[in-house]
């Protein structure tokens, strides 16, 4: 199963780390959208990489868009996982764009997953994840991370009939 | 009344003037995308898109083109599915196992494409014109700016098509590809009469798939007669449009707007691509003479682009289509050729009568709001289909 991960360090330094963790569950490869390399040739890179699963962090592949505006990654066909590090009005606008059904969306715990589908209807799967810790402490905690983290990929994978 | 629309992955070019029409109309939706692989086969799309029909109570599925597995789980709900269709071919492999389905309102914007259908037994397709949205596009206005960066004696927007036919011509053998050359030739000859179709014989694709069999005997590739057909079409299509876009580039300035710049045309202004809000509407405005030539394969109906030109106010010259003709009148509300030599001569007499061409403008204009506007083309859709609104 080919597994890419779209993260923004530039936006959001615990990106690059955490990526390494969860790939060291899934494998995969890593695309940073914020070393600012064109988006447009970005989409393509993506799209020829003929991806099963792509996991973002934080919405970080919404800045792909379409001429309407739309989300590029709509186009694309895999199942998807964003996951969200904070809660949902964190993300302003970006989560009122309408995402692709094999698109889910995951919260951290907590967060309202009810309240949140009432107030984003164009997303269309909206659940709360185990704790992830974005910034593990230190080793200890680490490790439960990639325990949760296992957890979350049996469930996706699930859900998302993989 | 409450909907469920189902839009192709990213989006439809007509999906934000359709909702708009039916939030005018009091009319209540929810839209959900996908972008499939298979369009026939897809055990997760039907698991979930079920749930969701089954989640509330919606009066119909409502989808821009036509997709087998929308129907079929439509079908499972109990559930009206209505497709309008601005794609011709609509690109469905097997299309005829789930046309039939009881439940199913197929639209289509050619009327020889619905009449194929029907004469295949599915009375469930129906022919609707499309629509444009005139009032929106009145208000957008090119700035000065624009105006002079979209102004062009001639513009096209569109692909130039990227047919499969000369890699299906070079697996023919010597037989094969003399006969498809003359099809190839022939149909190319005449604008407004699609028969190339009705020439791929069965005995033609016997001979061209046993061919394949023999420079591959493990291929398990089987040219269907669909996909020649629509190739034919693109390679006659790309040609013309190279070579009338040549021709008229030796005489005035044109203006191309595509994804994929071409290096055949020659003379001609790559203008990149145009996004269909908001770009597109200006160049209409902007350009003395907007030129459609429709793929081959569209026998009769009017397509989208000749539906934004002439809801933009621009000056249409297109190739001959009978559903043009039966519309509007040529020469007062639209210009249409009957060759490419045809066409050079009306692009050069219009260019230089620009009363003349603003008249048929603004005629083309008014007879396209009054006839195809969503409310009207919506309100018979739902009528047909026995939904009230």
């Amino acid at each position: 199963m080919k597994v890419i991960y779209l993260i923004n360090s530039k936006e959001y330094n615990y990106h690059k780390s955490l990526a390494d963790d969860f790939v060291c569950v899934t494998g995969g490869d890593v695309i940073d959208m914020g070393d600012g390399t064109n988006l447009g040739m970005r989409y393509y890179e993506i799209e020829k990489m003929a991806p099963d699963v792509i996991i973002t962090f934080d919405l970080a592949g919404h800045l792909l868009r379409t001429g309407n505006d739309s989300l590029s990654l709509n186009n694309i066909y895999a199942r998807f996982a964003h996951i969200l590090f904070h809660k949902p009005d964190h993300y302003g606008r970006s989560l009122k764009a309408r995402q692709n059904l094999s698109m889910f969306t995951y919260i951290p715990n907590g967060s309202g997953a009810e309240t949140a589908r009432a107030g984003y209807p164009e997303v269309p799967n909206i659940e709360e994840f185990v704790p992830i810790s974005y910034k593990p402490a230190d080793d200890k905690e680490r490790t439960e991370n990639i325990e949760n983290i296992k957890r979350w990929w049996d469930d996706f994978k699930k859900e998302a009939m993989l | 009344m409450k909907l469920l629309i189902f839009e192709w992955a990213a989006g439809t070019f007509t999906y934000d003037d359709i909702t708009g029409s039916f939030t005018e109309k009091g009319v209540t939706y929810r839209t959900v995308s996908y972008q499939f692989n298979d369009k026939n086969e897809d055990e997760f799309f039907v698991n979930r898109f079920t749930k969701i029909l089954k989640e509330e109570t919606y009066d119909a599925v409502f989808s821009v083109n036509y997709f087998p597995l929308v129907a079929v789980c439509c079908h499972d709900c109990s559930l009206p599915y209505i497709s309008w269709s601005y794609d011709n071919p609509l690109d469905v492999p097997d299309i005829e196992k789930t046309l039939g389905l009881p439940g199913n309102f197929v639209f289509l914007f050619d009327r020889i494409q619905m009449e194929g259908y029907r004469k295949m037994g599915f009375s469930n397709v129906y022919h609707m014109p499309l629509a444009v949205n005139c009032e929106r596009l009145e208000t957008i206005k090119p700035t000065k700016q624009e105006q002079a960066m979209y102004a062009a004696d001639v513009s096209f927007v569109g692909k130039m098509y990227d047919s499969m036919f000369p890699q299906y011509r070079e697996l023919m053998d010597d037989r094969c590809k003399g006969y498809i050359d003359a099809v190839v030739a022939a149909q190319s000859k005449v604008f407004g009469y699609w028969f190339a179709e009705e020439l791929l014989t069965d005995d033609l694709m016997k001979r061209i798939n046993d061919h394949f069999k023999v420079l591959q005997p493990d291929t398990q590739f089987v040219l269907p007669r669909e996909a020649l057909a629509y190739a034919v079409a693109a390679q006659i299509t790309k040609t013309d449009r190279l070579v009338l876009l040549n021709l008229l580039a030796k005489r005035m300035n044109v203006n191309v707007y595509s994804w994929e710049k071409c290096d055949l045309l020659q003379n001609v202004k790559f203008m990149g691509s145009c996004d269909y809000y908001g770009q597109m509407t200006k160049v209409f405005k902007a350009s003395s003479i907007n030129l459609n030539i429709t793929l081959k394969i569209s026998q009769s109906g009017i397509p989208l682009r000749v539906m934004d030109i002439l809801g933009a106010g621009g000056f249409l010259l297109s190739n001959y289509q009978p559903e043009i003709a039966e519309n509007f009148v040529n020469g007062e509300d639209v210009v249409m050729y009957e060759s490419l030599e045809d066409a050079l001569e009306k692009a050069v007499y219009y260019i230089s009568h620009d009363d003349l061409r603003k008249r048929i403008a603004q005629s083309g204009h008014n007879k396209t709001k009054e006839l195809f506007s969503y409310e009207k083309q919506l309100g018979k859709i739902f009528a047909i289909s026995g939904i009230t609104v």
